[in-house]
């Protein structure tokens, strides 16, 4: 547990914007090949990390919840007791 | 909550000191454990609320969250996300695999259906830095239309398959997949310029 592997909603909208990256500007994300429509797909590290920086922004458009003001506490208290 | 940066910053140094904020948790700091708590802990405590709508179990995977950065901290690959990211695809993928425990697929559908839109008031953590991203967000999405942006909520937050997204909503798959490639495609490129900066 704790990756995101698995996770094939997410994965098809990275793919979904690998494919808008090729249909769009191109190699301005970086390292896109295929045509549109068809085999649409992402040489590119770093164009794959665009895109997964992109859904990482998604959270940015919730606004903020601080949680319990003890859960920091008990989170501390926790870690020290893992280690 | 205390904001750890009183004057603004660039991006490109909040991810540098967001690594190093890992660095330290590598190397045993408490200190840098909550630091980095109070900087991503109301975004992932939303997060989780959207995805869950259970403020109990929304502070369980916020806290399962922050344990991983504190045990496995080490795992983290700055060429593969932002520490940002990272924390925010985390949070999301356990927040989801808690939804489909619940086996409440159709209910998550509801609410998306019938909740508030995603922009709201410009208050946050990390306000002092990030308000003009986070406001460049929110309108992206907000200005995206509704159909469009339905099918991206479900995908994100609801953690559904194009497959299921069509299932749920009567959609044909072929219309699903148009309109998510059709976010995203507006959504790069309007976000390109505050993407770049985090990498």
């Amino acid at each position: 547990m704790g990756g995101e592997g698995h996770d094939r909603a997410l994965e098809e909208l990275l793919r979904a914007l690998d494919e808008a990256a090729v249909e769009g500007e191109g190699t301005t994300g970086g390292g896109t090949t295929g045509a549109a429509g068809g085999g649409a797909r992402v040489d590119d590290a770093g164009a794959r990390r665009l895109h997964r920086e992109l859904l990482g922004l998604l959270a940015d458009a919730l606004e903020p919840q601080a949680p319990p003001p003890d859960l920091r506490r008990r989170l501390l208290a926790a870690a020290r007791a893992a280690r | 909550m205390p904001l750890p940066h009183p004057e603004p910053v660039q991006t490109s140094d909040r991810s540098r000191h967001d690594r190093e904020l890992l660095g330290r948790l590598v190397a045993g700091d408490e200190a840098a454990l909550g630091e980095l708590y109070d900087l991503f802990a109301p975004t992932l405590n939303a997060l989780a609320l959207r995805v869950l709508r259970d403020p109990s179990a929304a502070e369980e995977v916020v806290q399962e969250v922050f344990l991983h950065a504190w045990n496995r901290a080490g795992s983290y690959d700055p060429q593969r996300s932002s520490v940002s990211t990272w924390l925010v695809l985390l949070t999301r993928s356990r927040a989801i695999d808690r939804l489909r425990t619940r086996n409440v697929v159709d209910r998550t559908h509801d609410h998306v259906r019938h909740q508030a839109p995603l922009h709201e008031s410009p208050r946050g953590a990390r306000r002092v830095q990030d308000g003009d991203r986070k406001r460049r967000v929110r309108a992206e999405l907000g200005a995206l239309p509704a159909e469009q942006r339905q099918v991206l909520e479900l995908a994100y937050y609801g953690g559904l398959t194009q497959s299921e997204i069509a299932a749920t909503t009567g959609i044909p798959l072929g219309t699903v997949k148009t309109r998510t490639l059709l976010a995203m495609k507006k959504l790069r490129r309007a976000l390109h310029d505050d993407l770049h900066a985090l990498l």
